[in-house]
């Protein structure tokens, strides 16, 4: 009896431990802790690698499609249920991509910054008056609604750019947001919602499809891109 | 005076260095196999908004060096003794060679470069504890010094001079000389530590995003302003704990690649509700494909065990577990036995050394069950730390294999006993309930080959009757039903 309040006082002063679990037959050792670092494991939920490969499509805009290799691992439960774990990979995606020059999103304000596609014209400047200007690209106000951790982002408050897939058809949606006002570039975050049986636009099947500013007319400088995902 | 020249040529580089901005994205890139070059680097390129690339492998390198040398991307390139790819210091002098630098101890000067006088003095073998500070040094514009306890009082006697403030956070911490007044953090265990310089960070800056890791590793969101939290493989400390469910609007990143922390956080997305983002790669507009993060591996204490099958032993009632500590430091290991009974037994923390083993005894008898069992799951807790507990995993174990069975004449005894109906009590012996269940088992299985037998029996007879009425063989169908027409018109 002792032991058992001991072994329950050391479970319950760890206030929420949910540990991983395995079965194993008699004979076979198991090692623990063995998951070198580099070497990322699934996380705790959907999405965990990303397959991304990207075209470029104008002198002011950059496509990136792709695919994410999803799998969700299971550990989890209480009792009996926390002893066995299980990795099964997703059918069924859901979520977003974020994309930004950004190294360091402020994700806590993306859904209370408000922005709109004049915005974009106006610090991606070689976009202004240009016929792929961003006004003349996507749409004010006609985001789906989705939701950014436990915070949600209202539908039709937000910029939403479509894209192609390769029967021309708008399918890939595409949600402009910002976490910043500094004017710079790195204040915007595009958003790619995510389509788990999509069909990018040269036909290859992919998960999302997003366009971003950049200006291959006018810069010959390397601009780097930073790529997010949710641990659902 | 080719000192003197020297000298000024160096101070003419590093001055034109120091001040150089641009408005383009400024790459600053660090060849050296040194962990602490790695990271002192990316601490000095966050603090003057420098893209930072370190090199990791030779090939990519060589990458490195093809996206930036067909365009005109402003850069500095860094090379120490030990470059990880020896032949970037020629490509790149062929680009710029005023951007180009060889230097030795680079950690030392990208810290002596920081834009604010302050230093952070970490141990120069505790990875973990360099990631911790890393973003405070950011924030502070502080440069982070590495030390070992032996040059410790020399490095704080020049940084005084200097007229930096100082914190010496850690490990190293406990052998600061008591005549230096300096500011400290020590508490014995990684994860405090970093949870008292996350309360140090609080007080001067408002969290509200932090990066999620294990210290294990470095990545570039670790040096940014976002604080790091240090997290167990599958746990979080209790004071940790509290601490995030203190802030419910926090959000957290984590970074694809870094070492095994998907444990802790379920864990911490369960109890405290925190958004998770992870970082998935990074992409170069004049690159088709996107790469994934850059992950430096760095000096850690890991706990790898070896659990071998759990053996049940007769003669003492008793669970025995053999773990092995194949990881690079100490292991504080804790097992407790989940039983088929419903009932834990657990085990003493145990300290095991490197590549020592330890048998774990658990008695069974103190869980209320004395039978021998077939299936065990183990609660692993381990921790390369004496206070803190960084991972728990359960294993369950079947067909647990058993060890010094009873000598037979004993096991007469026993049988003896049982069938004379004297009883035996678990405190007498162990097995008893054992061979009173066999004894059970074994009545029902008498009586179900008795109803067998006589359910069988009576087929047999008729058979018999049959053989004895002529018929060597059974009775077919068809005679038996040449019977039942033979007995109606008899008895019409």
């Amino acid at each position: 009896m002792k032991n058992v309040i001991i072994f329950l006082l050391i479970f319950f002063s760890l206030g929420f431990a949910l540990p991983v679990g395995a079965t194993v037959s008699a004979g076979t050792p198991v090692t623990l802790g063995n998951v070198p670092a580099g070497t990322a494991a699934a996380w705790g939920g959907n999405i965990t690698r990303v397959n991304l490969t990207i075209n470029s499509s104008t002198l002011h805009w950059q496509g990136f499609y792709g695919t994410i290799t999803a799998s969700l691992r299971l550990a989890s439960g209480s009792g009996s249920d926390i002893k066995t774990m299980k990795t099964w990979n997703v059918n069924t995606l859901s979520g977003q991509v974020y994309v930004s020059r950004s190294s360091n999103i402020d994700f806590t304000a993306l859904n209370s910054t408000s922005v709109s596609l004049d915005d974009v014209d106006s610090v991606f400047s070689f976009l202004l008056n240009s016929n792929d200007a961003a006004v003349n690209t996507g749409t004010n106000n006609a985001n789906p609604q989705f939701y950014i951790g436990q915070y949600l982002v209202s539908q039709n408050s937000r910029p939403l750019i479509l894209t192609f897939d390769n029967s021309s058809q708008p399918i890939w949606k595409e949600v402009v947001l910002r976490h910043a006002s500094t004017g710079q570039p790195e204040d915007f975050v595009f958003v790619g919602i995510i389509n788990s049986s999509g069909v990018a636009y040269n036909g290859e099947p992919a998960h999302y499809q997003l366009i971003v500013p950049e200006n291959a007319a006018g810069d010959n400088v390397v601009t780097t891109y930073y790529f997010y995902g949710e641990v659902q | 005076m080719i000192k003197i020249q020297k000298l000024f040529f160096v101070m003419a580089v590093l001055f034109g260095f120091l001040f150089a901005q641009s408005a383009q994205e400024t790459f600053l890139i660090v060849n050296s196999e040194d962990w602490k070059d790695v990271l002192s680097s990316a601490v000095y390129a966050a603090q003057n908004n420098y893209k930072h690339v370190f090199i990791l492998t030779p090939e990519q390198g060589d990458y490195i060096f093809s996206l930036i040398s067909g365009t005109s991307t402003p850069f500095y390139y860094f090379e120490s003794e030990k470059p990880v790819n020896p032949n970037l210091f020629e490509k790149f002098s062929l680009l710029d060679s005023s951007r180009v630098f060889k230097k030795t101890n680079l950690a030392n000067f990208f810290a002596s470069q920081s834009k604010n006088p302050g230093a952070i003095v970490v141990d120069s073998q505790i990875g973990a504890e360099a990631v911790s500070v890393s973003p405070y040094a950011v924030f502070k514009g502080w440069g982070i010094y590495f030390s070992n306890p032996q040059q410790l009082t020399s490095l704080l006697d020049t940084l005084k001079s200097e007229g930096k403030e100082i914190l010496v956070y850690g490990q190293i911490a406990s052998v600061v000389p008591q005549n230096f007044v300096v500011k400290k953090i020590n508490t014995g265990s990684i994860y405090l530590d970093n949870l008292e310089l996350l309360k140090l960070f609080e007080k001067e800056k408002d969290i509200i995003q932090v990066v999620f890791t294990s210290g294990k590793t470095f990545e570039e969101s670790i040096a940014k302003t976002d604080p790091v939290v240090l997290v167990g493989r599958t746990e979080i400390t209790k004071e940790l704990a509290d601490w995030l469910i203190s802030k419910p609007k926090l959000k957290g990143i984590i970074f694809d690649g870094d070492s095994d922390i998907s444990g802790a956080l379920q864990s911490i997305k369960k109890e405290s509700g925190i958004s998770i983002f992870t970082k998935l790669g990074t992409g170069y507009s004049t690159d088709a494909k996107v790469k994934p993060n850059l992950v430096l591996v760095l000096p850690s204490k890991n706990v790898i065990l070896d659990i071998n099958t759990p053996i049940y032993d007769y003669s003492t009632s008793s669970l025995k577990v053999e773990v092995k500590n194949k990881g690079n430091s100490k292991a504080y290991v804790q097992l407790a036995a989940e039983l088929p009974n419903g009932n834990f037994i657990s085990s003493p923390k145990k300290e095991i050394e490197p590549l020592a083993s330890h048998k774990f005894e658990l008695f069974l008898d103190s869980a209320g069950l004395s039978n021998p069992i077939n299936k065990v799951t183990l609660h692993v807790f381990s921790s390369a730390e004496p206070k803190i507990i960084e991972a728990i995993d359960i294993v369950e174990f079947l067909n647990v294999k058993m060890e010094n069975l009873q000598p037979r004449q004993e096991s007469k005894e026993i049988q003896q006993n049982s069938l004379s109906g004297s009883s035996t009590t678990p405190t007498q012996s162990p097995y008893s309930d054992y061979f009173a269940n066999i004894n059970v088992l074994f009545a029902i299985l008498v009586i179900i080959i008795v109803i067998i037998l006589y359910l069988y029996g009576k087929n047999k007879i008729t058979g018999r009757l049959n053989h004895q009425e002529g018929g060597f063989e059974p009775e077919t169908k068809k005679e038996q039903k040449d019977k039942k027409k033979k007995k109606k018109a008899g008895k019409k």
